[in-house]
C-alpha cells in the first residue's frame, strides 16, 4: 500500500496565475483526489445589484472579470434588454458582435501564451502576447478601453466607431492573423509541445457532458456545442459552426482555442463589411419588471446570466454563473489519476477564471 | 433568434427529485443552480439540452428547511448546492461533497440575505477640492 | 542608470481583483513593454522579491495570505498597489466582502490609478518603487 500525502497547492504558487487552492491527496506520483477550496476572490457583486441603478450596474458587470470584460457587460445588458422588451438598434448588434469577437480572440491568445508558459516555453508565451498587443490597439482604438472595454449600455452601446475605424480594421487583422500562423503552427506541430500536452488530463465525452463542462473544456471532448448558434447579437446572421475535437486531453483543448482564433477572424470578416448605419443605442424608460435567463458564449464557454425586477430600479436579484464555475467538477474528474508534475498544466487548460467563478 | 423558449416548471420540494431525474431521461445537462431571496427562497435549477432549455423551480418557505441534494442525479451540483448553503445559509440535504460551511469564507454569515450591507466604510466627502 | 544597477525582482499576487490589472502586469513583462530589460524579472518566490505587486482589493480569505507573502519578503521591500481597488476597495467597496484597499492590511509605498491601470502606468509605478526601494537601502545600512 503506497502511502497517501496531501499536498496543498496555491493559492500562491510560482506556476500559478491566479489564486486557486487545490488539496491534492497523492499516492507516490499520481493525484488520487483533488479538493479545491474558494473563496480568495470572492466579492459578493451579485449583492450589489440591490444597492445600484440598473444601467449603473453595468459598470459592475463588465467588471466581473477583466479578461472576458465585455462579454459580461454584454451579456447583462441582454438580459434587461430581453426582461423590459427591448430591441436595439442594428449597428449596435453588430458591434457588439465584432467586440465579442475581438475579445474571444484576446482572451484565448492570451492564454495559449500562458499554457507555453505553464509547459516551460516561454517563448511561446512572450510570442503570443507580442501579437495580442496588435488585437489589443484594435479593441483600444475602437472602444477606447485596453481590456476593459466600457462600451456596453443598456439599450445598444456607449460609442459608435467611426466607418473610417471599421474600414482600417481588416488590414490590422490580416497583419495579426498572418503573425499567428507560424506560432500556431508550433502548437501544432513542435514534438515537446505534444509531449506535455497530448494523453494528459483526458476527459471522456461522457464524462464532459455529464459533469456540466462548458465551452472548449466540452467540445475539446467532442460535443458540439456553442451558445452563439443561439443567434444573439447579429450572430444570427454570421456563419459560426462548433469547433469540435474528439480527443479530450489538453492538447485537444488547446486546438480548439487555437482553430476558435482562426474561426473569429472568418467571423470578423463577415461582421465588419456588413456594419448598418444608423443610431447606436436608444432611450430607456422605466425600470425592468420580470425575470430572464440570458445565456452567452464567452471565451471559457457558456455563462448564465440571470436578472430579476420588480418595476424598482434596483433589480431584486443578479445572477451569473460563469464558464470557469461550471468546469470545476470536470477539472477535478481530469486531476484524477494524473501525475503531480502535470497539475499545473492540466489546471490552466479549463482556461481558469478565478475571478469569474468567484464573483 | 434561435433560441429556445424557456419553460418553468414549480414543483413541490418533495417532488424535486422526481422533476430533475425527469430532465436527466431527456439527457440534460445541469446548467445552474440559482438561489433568489423574496420572502422565502426560490431555488431555479436549469437544464439545457438541444433545443430546449427549462427551469424547475422550487419555493422553500425558510432556511429550517432542508432541501434535497440533487447530488445523487448530477453530482457536479455540489459546487452550487454548496455556494448556496454559504451564501444563503440553505441546507441539503445528502450532499456528495459536503464543504460544511467552507467553500466561501466570508465576512458575516450569509451575506445574501437580508438588507443590503456595506463592507468597508465609504470614504468621507472632502468636497469637490478634495481637503 | 544607477537606478537600475540593483535589478529587482517583483511578485505578484492577485488580493481580489477583476483580473483586469493582473493580465496589464504581465503585459508589462512581454515584448511591448518589456520591463525585463531594466532587470526586473517575475518571482513566484516571495523570498526572492524585492517589490511586491497587488492587484486587487483585501478580503477576509486573501488578507493572511497577502500578509504571509510581505512577511516573507526579504527586507528592503517595498509595496505597489495597482489598480483602484488595491487604492480603495474601487468599486466592489460596498460588497460585503470588502475589507478596504491593500493598505488595509499592509503598509503600501505607491499607488497606481486606473481600472484598469495600464502598463504605462505601471511601469511608472514600478520605477517610482526603485527609487524608494533605493532609498529604504540606504536607511537600513545607515542603522546601527
Amino acid at each position: 500500500m503506497a502511502n497517501r500525502t496531501v499536498i496543498p497547492f496555491g493559492p500562491q504558487h510560482p506556476v500559478l496565475p491566479e489564486p486557486i487552492h487545490l488539496d491534492l491527496v497523492i499516492e507516490d506520483e499520481h493525484v488520487v483526489e483533488a479538493i479545491p477550496s474558494f473563496g480568495f476572490i470572492h466579492r459578493g457583486l451579485e449583492k450589489l445589484a440591490e444597492k445600484r441603478d440598473f444601467t449603473e450596474f453595468t459598470f459592475v458587470a463588465e467588471r466581473i472579470c477583466g479578461i472576458c470584460s465585455y462579454i459580461h457587460g454584454m451579456g447583462y445588458c441582454q438580459a434587461i434588454e430581453s426582461v423590459m422588451g427591448l430591441e436595439i438598434p442594428e449597428r449596435a448588434k453588430w458591434l457588439r458582435t465584432m467586440w465579442a469577437e475581438l475579445s474571444r480572440m484576446h482572451s484565448h491568445m492570451m492564454w495559449l501564451g500562458l499554457l507555453g508558459d505553464a509547459f516551460g516555453f516561454e517563448n511561446l508565451f512572450m510570442a503570443f502576447w507580442r501579437v495580442r498587443e496588435g488585437l489589443l490597439d484594435i479593441i483600444e482604438e475602437t472602444s477606447g478601453g485596453r481590456v476593459i472595454f466600457g462600451a456596453a449600455k443598456v439599450g445598444g452601446i456607449r460609442r459608435d466607431v467611426p466607418d473610417d475605424l471599421l474600414a482600417r480594421i481588416p488590414a490590422q487583422l490580416a497583419k495579426i492573423e498572418a503573425e499567428m500562423r507560424p506560432i500556431t503552427d508550433v502548437f501544432r506541430d513542435d514534438f515537446s509541445v505534444r509531449q506535455r500536452l497530448c494523453g494528459v488530463g483526458v476527459l471522456s465525452q461522457k464524462d464532459a457532458y455529464d459533469l456540466g463542462a462548458v465551452g472548449p473544456v466540452l467540445r475539446g471532448s467532442g460535443v458540439a456545442v456553442d451558445t452563439r448558434l443561439e443567434g444573439y447579437a447579429a450572430y444570427d446572421r454570421v456563419q459560426v459552426e462548433p469547433i469540435v475535437e474528439s480527443d479530450g486531453d489538453c492538447w485537444a483543448r488547446a486546438m480548439v482555442r487555437i482553430r476558435e482564433v482562426y474561426q473569429s477572424f472568418e467571423i470578423l470578416k463577415q461582421v465588419l463589411p456588413n456594419v448598418p448605419a444608423g443610431p447606436v443605442d436608444m432611450k430607456v424608460t422605466g425600470a425592468p419588471n420580470g425575470e430572464f435567463f440570458a445565456r452567452l458564449e464567452q471565451p471559457r464557454g457558456e455563462v448564465i446570466y440571470y436578472v430579476k425586477g420588480s418595476g424598482k430600479k434596483q433589480l431584486d436579484r443578479f445572477r451569473v454563473r460563469t464558464p470557469t464555475f461550471a468546469n470545476i467538477p470536470p477539472l477535478l474528474k481530469m486531476l484524477q489519476g494524473c501525475q503531480l508534475a502535470d497539475v499545473p498544466v492540466i489546471v490552466l487548460t479549463i482556461d481558469p477564471c478565478i475571478s469569474c467563478a468567484e464573483r | 433568434m434561435n433560441a429556445p423558449v424557456q419553460r418553468y416548471v414549480e414543483v413541490q420540494p418533495d417532488a424535486l427529485l422526481e422533476a430533475v431525474r425527469a430532465q436527466q431521461l431527456t439527457g440534460s445537462r445541469l446548467v445552474q443552480i440559482c438561489c433568489t431571496k423574496l420572502a422565502g427562497f426560490e431555488l431555479t435549477y436549469s437544464f439545457a439540452r438541444a433545443g430546449a432549455f427549462d427551469h424547475v423551480r422550487v419555493q422553500i418557505p425558510d432556511n429550517t428547511v432542508k432541501v434535497p441534494s440533487i447530488s445523487p442525479i448530477y453530482s457536479c451540483s455540489f459546487a452550487y448546492e454548496n455556494e448556496i448553503h454559504d451564501l444563503f445559509g440553505l441546507s441539503f440535504l445528502g450532499l456528495n461533497i459536503d464543504y460544511k460551511g467552507t467553500f466561501y469564507k466570508t465576512t458575516i454569515p450569509a451575506p445574501m440575505v437580508g438588507t443590503p450591507v456595506c463592507g468597508a466604510p465609504a470614504p468621507k466627502d472632502k468636497g469637490a477640492h478634495g481637503e | 542608470m544607477k537606478l537600475f544597477q540593483k535589478s529587482p525582482w517583483i511578485i505578484h499576487y492577485d488580493g481580489a481583483s477583476c483580473n483586469g490589472c493582473d493580465i496589464e502586469v504581465l503585459a508589462c513583462l512581454t515584448p511591448r513593454y518589456d520591463v525585463e530589460r531594466f532587470g526586473i524579472i517575475n518571482t513566484g518566490n516571495p523570498k526572492h522579491a524585492d517589490i511586491l505587486l497587488i492587484t486587487g482589493y483585501i478580503n477576509e480569505q486573501s488578507q493572511p495570505v497577502v500578509r504571509t507573502i510581505y512577511e516573507q519578503m526579504p527586507e528592503p521591500k517595498v509595496v505597489v498597489a495597482i489598480g483602484i481597488c488595491a487604492t480603495s476597495g474601487g468599486i466592489f467597496r460596498e460588497c460585503y466582502n470588502t475589507k478596504g484597499g491593500v493598505d488595509s492590511t499592509i503598509p503600501v509605498d505607491v499607488y497606481v490609478p486606473g481600472c484598469a491601470a495600464r502598463p504605462e502606468s505601471i511601469i511608472d509605478g514600478v520605477v517610482q518603487a526603485l527609487a524608494i526601494l533605493e532609498r529604504k537601502k540606504k536607511e537600513m545600512a545607515a542603522r546601527p
